[in-house]
Formats: C-alpha cells, structure tokens, sequence
C-alpha cells in the first residue's frame, strides 16, 4: 500500500509541474480536462479518473506539438523553404554569392580537368605515383569542403552520411566483385570477367577517387549541384567503359592473376598496404617531394623542355621490349611442390642494333617469422638468363624458384620479372632554312610552295623512352630565318623521358651515349650544353653531318626526365653555301640515344595452406 | 552595186591596216589573259607514291608556258640576239635522305614560247630528274622529304588599253565629248603580275594639261619577283650571292601614251601589291609626236596607253616522297 501512495503522490507531482509549464503555451480550447485540471479544484478527481493511459496520451501530444513548433522555428531562422532543398530544378536558384559561384565554376572545371587529363595520360600515373593520386583528391576535396555554401546543421551529417559509406564501399569492392565472379558460370562470360586482376579493379577503384570529392559537393547548397550529379553519373560510366574495356588488358598482370574469392582480396590487400607505405613514406619526405616538383617546374619555366611525336609503325610489331603474360604454371603450389613455375612472353624489335635482355626472377613474399617486417626477395633462375636478339624475336621465359626455401603465411606470392636491356631510340627534326630578308620579302604562301609545315615537328621512334626535339615553348618555325651578318640559331636539344606505354612498367637506368647529328655547316659552340659538353665532333661518311657525342650522361633518380641542350652556330661565311643555290636548305637534325632500361611485370601465385593435398 | 562593194572593202581595208603591227600585242587577243606565268606540274605516279631506301629513282616534271610572254632568246630583223631569255630551275633535296643522281640537261636553260597563234596553249617540256635514295640512318621506319623545285625566268606583263584623255578638265567645253575619263578595272593579262586598275587624270599646267596614269600592280601568281637587269646573267640574278640582294618585288615598267613615253615612280610591291604614278609632262599646243599630230589641238580624245612590265619571276613547287625502310 505504501508503495502505491509514493507511486500515485510521485504521478501527481508530474503532472503539477507539467500543468505549470503549460499555462505559458497555447491551448486547443477543445481540451475540457486540461481547464478542468488547471482549475485545481478537482485533481485527487482527476487523477483518479485519468488514470495512467489518459497521462500518457496527453505528455504524447504534448512532445508533438513541441517538435512541430521546434522545426518550423528552425526552418525560419534559417531562412530556406524545405520544398527548395528538396527539389532544386523548380528554377528557384539557392542564395549563394558571386564569389561563391565563381569558385563553384573553378573547381568543378579543374576537376573535369585533372580527370580529363587523367584519361590522356593513359592513367599512367595512377600505380607509381599513387600517394600523388591520393594526396590530389584529397586536397580537392578538402578545397570542397572548405569553399562551398553548406549549411553546418546538416552538411557534416550528410557529408559523414555519403562520405564515408562511399570509401567503405570502394574498400569492400573487390570482395563484392569477387562474390559475384564466383556465381558466374564459365559458360556465360566468367572466365572473360574473372580473368580481370587485381590490379584491373584497383585501377578501377582509384579512378572513381574523385567522385569523393563530388560526394561533398553534391552535399552542398551549390547552384551548380545539378550539372555535378549528370557528371557524377556520366564519368562513372566512361570510366567502367574506358578502363575496363579498354585499358586493362595493357597494363602490367592484365592477363595474368585470375581475382578469385579471399585470395584475391588478400592480393589487393598486400597492392595496397604496399602502396599506402609508399604514400606515407612519401608524407614523410614531403618537403623534398615538393621541392622536386616545385624544382621541376621552375625548371622548366626557364630550362627548355623538347617535346616530339612518335612515329606510327605501319606493322602491327611495334619497336622496342615488350615483357607481357606472366603467368604461373600452376595456380596454387601445394606443399609437396618442389618448384614454382611462371611464364613470361618476351618480344622485342629494333631495326639497327643488337638487343642484349638479361632477365632475373624473383618471388617476393612476407617471411613466416613475425618479427621480420620486410618482404624477402629470393632469386630464380630463367632459363634465358641472356637473349640475344637481333633484328625481332618473340620468346618465351621461364622463371623456376625453389618453393621449399619459401616459408610464409600468405596465400599468395609475388612473382616478378625483370628485364634489362639496351635499346636505342631515334630523334629526327626535318627544318628549312633561309636568309631572314628573303624570308620576309617572299610571299606569304611559303610554306605551301614548299609543301612544309608551318613549324618544324619533331619525330621520335618507338620504344621505352620518349625522345623531344622541338622546344615546347618557342617551336622553332619553318622556315627559319638566318641573318647573314648575326646569325642566331635556335637551341638543339633533346628530352628523355618515359614513353607512355612503359611509364608504369620499368625505370631508365642509364644513358649511354647520345649522338647528335648536326648539319655540316652548322655547329655546337663550346661549352654552351648543359648538363654536359660533348667530345669533339666527327663527320658522317657523306661528310653531310657532323656528330657530336656525349657519354656518361647522368641520369637524376627524382627527375622526371632529362634533358641536355646545346647553343648552335653557323659561322656567317658558311650562310651561302648552306643555304644552296635555290636560297632555301632543307636539313635534318637528329639525335641517338644509346640507354639501359629495366622493365618489370609480375603475377601472384597461390600457396595452398600446409594440411592441403594436390 | 559596185559602189558599195568598193566602199565596203576600203572600209575593212582602212580598220585592218590600222591594227597592230610588229612585236606589239594585239588589243583584246585571248592570249593576253590569265594570271599565269611559267607552271610545273607532276605527272601522275612519277616517281611512285613511296620509294625504298637505298635505290634510286626519277622523277618527272611538266614545265609550261601558260602566259603570253615567250622566254625565248629574242632577235632583231638582222638575226642579232637582243634578249636573250631563258629560264633555269633549282633543285634543293635534303641531304639527310636524298642525292641527286641525274639533271635534266636544260635544266638551267629552259626556252618556251608563250601562248600565240602558233601555239595556242603554249609551249611545254618534261624534264627528267634522278635521285638516289640513302638508307635511313636510325631507326625510323618511313620518312617523308619534300624535293624542292624553284623556278626562275623573265617575263614580261604587257598591257595595250584605250584610256580617254579629256583637257576640258574644267567643263567649260559645251560641244559634245566623245568620251569621259574614268578609272579602269582589269583582270589578267596572260602574266602573273597584273595591272589590275588603272586611274587616269588630267591636270592643267601653264600652257598645257599633264595627264597622269595611277596604275595598280598586283602579283597574282604564286611566286616572288625580282628586278630584272639585262646586263647580268639570269642565273647570277636568280642564284645572286646574299646579303647583296635586295632587288626582290621591284619591277622596270614602260608606259607609252600617244607615242610618248612616260614617266614613271619606282615600282616595288607591297604585300604583292604596288601604285604607280605615270605622267605625260607638260602637252602644249606646240608639242607633236612622231607623227607630227599636234597633240595640244585636241580637247578631248581617246587612245591607247601601252604598258609594259619587265621583271624576273621565282616560284617554287616541291613534291613530297616517302621514303620505305626496306628491311621491315
């Protein structure tokens, strides 16, 4: 009984302190026991007949009227109408400022842009420079966050909302994927999807990076938001079509590692741990990365950078080393293996010279012994350690590694192939010269009667290095006119780096020789080259060119590419002759470089756990 | 009936022996049109769309006269060569990829006669040219090089144009003028310089009118030109020794009106283009010509005004090949 009292003396006082506030807010005058409660006169009455339900009902209705009052307040002071929000092509424009808008604009094009580029590019930047692709987007969308109209009530709930579930989601893909592969039968397409690897749909993954940053722009009060979301949509659809389709089966292992179920994820798991490493080894050496880059770019805002157009090969057998479809024997060693066995095609080209390959193999794995962080490397041997190759060869290497001497947990391994070789890659400049007055004085149609182009352009061959010609900056114009009296040459020189196709494949390691080829009348003045002089000239057999080497050409391990240019001279004497009896010289620059490159391809072998039997 | 018969044929008697004459262009003749000089052409599939390297291979050219001045040596009635007319071309290749191998032997003494009734299309040649191909030096598969031919000749524009000369520059003659001074258009005249207008003008001195020619010159064609000087070679002029030249776009021009010459301004074109000023001098009352017309009696006539450029003219055409790596 006693407990009855509390309980009924404990309700009553609810209600008196609720009653107290609800004098200070507005009644429906169709609540007759509220006035009759407010009275006062009949509560031990009313309590009795309201009982615990009637209670209940009223604090419900009392917490809604609340919380509709509360929202529309909210909405007011905030000074936007719920309908605008929700559908933002009504032709109500949001109120942004102009500064706003403006920065909109600008970062929605650089966007497209560095997107734009990306596709170019080849996507070649994509795995080595990894921590660069990662650290961009994230700047980008750090620049969205901070520049764009948001409201802050509900921009960092929908930001956390769409955010974050979109990089888990991108995290998860391949396990999804690889769910999916599984349920495919062979018969309808399985095998053409499941030969994607690994790497394929991290290429993937990484593409779509930048939608992170449209996510937070879509997040936002922007007038723009509707064209993001068509391009929000449009990219990811040119970007399933171009990479998958087309790109994968150009890049390293595209062929090679079937992406199967746990292993696979394990695979991308060991890509991507490995390159998040490299991403914060490089936060580590931020400074220096951007003083490489910011180097590079003053560089080549006073220091010339020769650019070029390869030439097309009519075959279908293009110049230079190809090292494609790596492939293991078996796609899981068992532990009664005594080898692992993987295959590597190797075809190579070239016109002129010898092509010396010397090609190593090696498994890289995480050692069993939990106290060793490094992966281990161990050597295999390939059966054509050197090859020869004259003219063209396609061959076919073989890679045999120990497995008894691999102690590991994984249950996968890293097999990786290695080729060095010398090649050589061709630079040519076609160019007419003529007096500077005749050049002025002669009609304008010039380059038509000569049927030469208006600038001259640079050609270079196919093969691992791109090798420019044509200064990018101030293209050297056809003709080019010589005064007789000061002549003033344009600069000669020549920029090495990666060719597109073998960006993501190897590394240049070292510059043997360059040769350049100049004009017989024409020469390189003394020490005007940088970085190096050559040795004295030679003539060709026709005596038509001279021939200025330079050996030992340093090759910088953080540039980009290298360059090495010379000051030319034609001795005022020597203007008539060169210039012939027709008073305009056709004449051909060209440049040799000699060099050592490594190209590397790999593919992951499966190592079945110890308990399994073949 | 033989009266009219008589008057008819005294009548074409009287117009035919007043037309023409000599080495003078006929008025209005279809040889004189046209912006044409010398053209070179390539015959089709000479040399083949692509050669190999380290071979050899010839190549055609057509050259022709399409305008109405022959570069022909020129002779007086006794035989003599008075001018001696001749045209030479210049080959350029690229050392890097081609040798010449063969010259046409009249590779620097081409004669053609210009279009006339003896040859109503004008005169045309092919001239045959070897070249041997070297072995592509590196690793480039299939080069291309243009082979440059420039042409170099004289030529001469010639021009016979009925212009009205009026000395009532004033109208303060009531009887009737049998025509009025006004400027005239003008398209080709068989040459690739033009005279393209013509703009005449009478104006009253002392005694007498001076009456003035503003002439338009044009370069129609596709090349340059250059001054022509008689007591040099043309191929010292066409191959002249830089810096020395500085005679490109100027041109000698000869202006006769009623037998008298004119005097004219320097003639260099501009962006292909050039005005010149040709005065009589002073035509007083006194003054005849050769044919002791006095010219001062009359008021208001017309005649004709005989206009002649002599000049060089250079163009070049060149022919691109494509040079095929043989071991591929």
């Amino acid at each position: 009984m006693a407990d009855e009292k509390e309980e009924t003396k404990s309700r009553i006082d609810g209600i008196l302190s609720k009653l107290k506030k609800d004098q200070s807010t507005p009644k429906s005058p169709s609540e007759p026991e509220d006035k009759d409660i407010a009275s006062g006169k009949k509560i031990g009455q009313a309590v009795k007949d309201a009982g615990d339900a009637a209670v209940q009902k009223e604090q419900e209705q009392y917490r809604r009227q609340v919380r509709e009052a509360g929202d529309a307040a909210v909405q007011q002071k905030r000074g936007i109408k719920t309908k605008d929000y929700i559908m933002p092509r009504q032709g109500r424009e949001r109120p942004q400022t102009k500064n706003l808008r403006f920065l909109d604009f600008a970062l929605f094009f650089i966007i497209i842009a560095i997107q734009y580029w990306d596709y170019r590019a080849d996507f070649g930047r994509t795995p080595q420079l990894l921590a660069m692709f990662f650290a961009m987007y994230t700047f980008i969308a750090a620049i969205a966050t901070a520049v764009l109209k948001h409201d802050d009530e509900e921009y960092w709930p929908a930001f956390l909302k769409h955010y974050w579930p979109a990089a888990l989601f991108a995290t998860l893909w391949p396990r999804i994927l690889g769910f999916l592969f599984s349920l495919v039968p062979q018969g309808l397409g399985g095998t053409i999807v499941g030969s994607f690897s690994l790497l394929d749909i991290l290429f993937v993954i990484t593409t779509l990076l930048p939608v992170f940053a449209f996510m937070v722009y879509r997040n936002s009060k922007s007038f723009f938001v509707p064209y993001v979301k068509f391009w929000y949509g449009f990219w990811i659809f040119v970007t399933l079509i171009f990479i998958v389709s087309g790109q994968i089966q150009h890049i390293p292992g595209g062929t090679g590692v079937v992406f199967q179920g746990s292993n696979g994820v394990q695979e991308y798991s060991d890509f991507l741990k490995e390159n998040f490493r490299v991403f914060f080894s490089n936060l580590a050496g931020f400074p220096s990365v951007v003083n490489v880059r910011i180097n590079d770019s003053i560089n080549r805002l006073y220091e010339p950078y020769f650019t070029g157009t390869v030439e097309d090969n009519k075959h279908d057998l293009q110049l230079g080393v190809y090292l494609e479809n790596v492939k293991p024997l078996q796609d899981t060693i068992y532990p009664t293996d005594d080898k692992i066995v993987v295959y590597a095609d190797v075809k190579a080209k070239s016109f002129t010279d010898e092509i010396v390959m010397k090609n190593t193999c090696f498994a890289i794995f995480k050692p069993e012994d939990p106290s060793i962080k490094e992966y281990a490397r161990l050597q295999g041997e390939v059966d054509l350690d050197t090859l020869r190759i004259h003219d063209y060869e396609s061959n076919q290497l073989v890679c045999t590694i120990d497995r008894q001497r691999i102690q590991t947990k994984d249950p996968s391994i890293k097999i990786e192939f290695r080729s060095s070789f010398n090649f050589i890659t061709w630079g040519y400049m076609d160019m007419a010269f003529m007096e500077r007055q005749d050049l002025f004085l002669r009609k304008k149609n010039i380059n038509s009667q000569l049927g030469i182009p208006t600038t001259a352009k640079a050609i270079y061959t196919v093969g691992p290095l791109v090798l420019g010609m044509a200064d990018s900056l101030n293209l050297p114009p056809n003709p080019t006119g010589i005064d007789t009296v000061n002549p003033q040459l344009p600069l000669f020189g020549v920029t090495l780096e990666a060719a597109p196709e073998y960006f993501r494949r190897g590394q240049l390691t070292k510059i043997d020789k360059l040769v350049f080829h100049v004009p017989r009348y024409m020469y390189l003045k003394d020490n005007s080259c940088n970085p190096i002089n050559p040795s004295a000239p030679e003539q060709t057999e026709d005596g038509n060119f001279n021939l200025y080497t330079f050996t030992n050409v340093p090759v910088h391990e953080a540039s980009l590419r290298e360059t090495v240019r010379c000051r030319l001279g034609i001795y005022p004497r020597d203007i008539n002759d060169f210039l012939g009896p027709g008073g305009i010289a056709l004449t051909s620059f060209a440049v040799e470089a000699e060099y050592e490159y490594e190209l590397t391809n790999f593919a992951f072998v499966k190592i079945a756990p110890p308990e399994a039997t073949t | 009936m033989k009266l009219p018969l008589l008057l008819g044929i005294a009548i074409v008697l009287l117009i035919t022996s007043c037309t023409g004459g000599g080495d003078t262009p006929k008025k209005d003749d279809p040889y004189h049109k046209g912006t044409d000089g010398l053209v070179m052409t390539f015959p089709p599939n000479v040399p083949p769309s692509s050669v190999y390297e380290d071979d050899t291979f010839n190549l055609l050219l057509r050259i022709e006269n399409k305008g109405a001045f022959s570069v022909t040596p020129k002779k007086d009635e006794s035989g003599n060569i008075v001018s001696d007319d001749y045209g030479v071309l210049l080959i350029t290749t690229n050392p890097f990829y081609l040798t010449p191998t063969y010259i046409d032997a009249n590779q620097m003494s081409i004669n053609l006669y210009g279009k006339s009734p003896a040859y109503p299309n004008g005169d045309g040649d092919v001239q045959d040219y070897g070249f041997y191909v070297k072995k592509i030096t590196g690793e480039r598969e299939s080069p291309e090089t243009p082979i440059l031919f420039t042409i170099c000749y004289p030529y001469q524009t010639e021009l016979i144009q009925d212009v009205c000369i009026d000395r009532d520059y004033y109208n303060t003659d009531a009887r009737k003028k049998v025509c009025k001074m006004q400027d005239i258009s003008l398209q080709g005249q068989g040459a690739p310089v033009v005279i393209t207008q013509i703009k005449p003008r009478a104006l009253k001195r002392d005694n007498g009118i001076v009456v003035e020619f503003l002439i338009t010159i044009e370069n129609k064609g596709k090349g340059n030109v250059i001054t022509k000087d008689p007591s040099k070679l043309i191929e010292s002029q066409c191959t002249a020794i830089k810096p020395e030249r500085d005679d490109w776009n100027t041109l000698k021009i000869d202006a006769e009106l009623m037998g008298r010459k004119l005097t004219c301004t320097r003639t260099e074109l501009i962006e292909n283009k050039a005005e010149v000023k040709c005065t009589t001098g002073d035509i007083d009352d006194r003054v005849t010509n050769d044919a002791g017309v006095v010219l001062g009696q009359a008021r208001n006539f017309a005649s004709m005004l005989y206009i002649t450029l002599d000049y060089l003219y250079q163009e070049s055409t060149s022919k691109t090949i494509k040079i095929e790596r043989f071991s591929t």
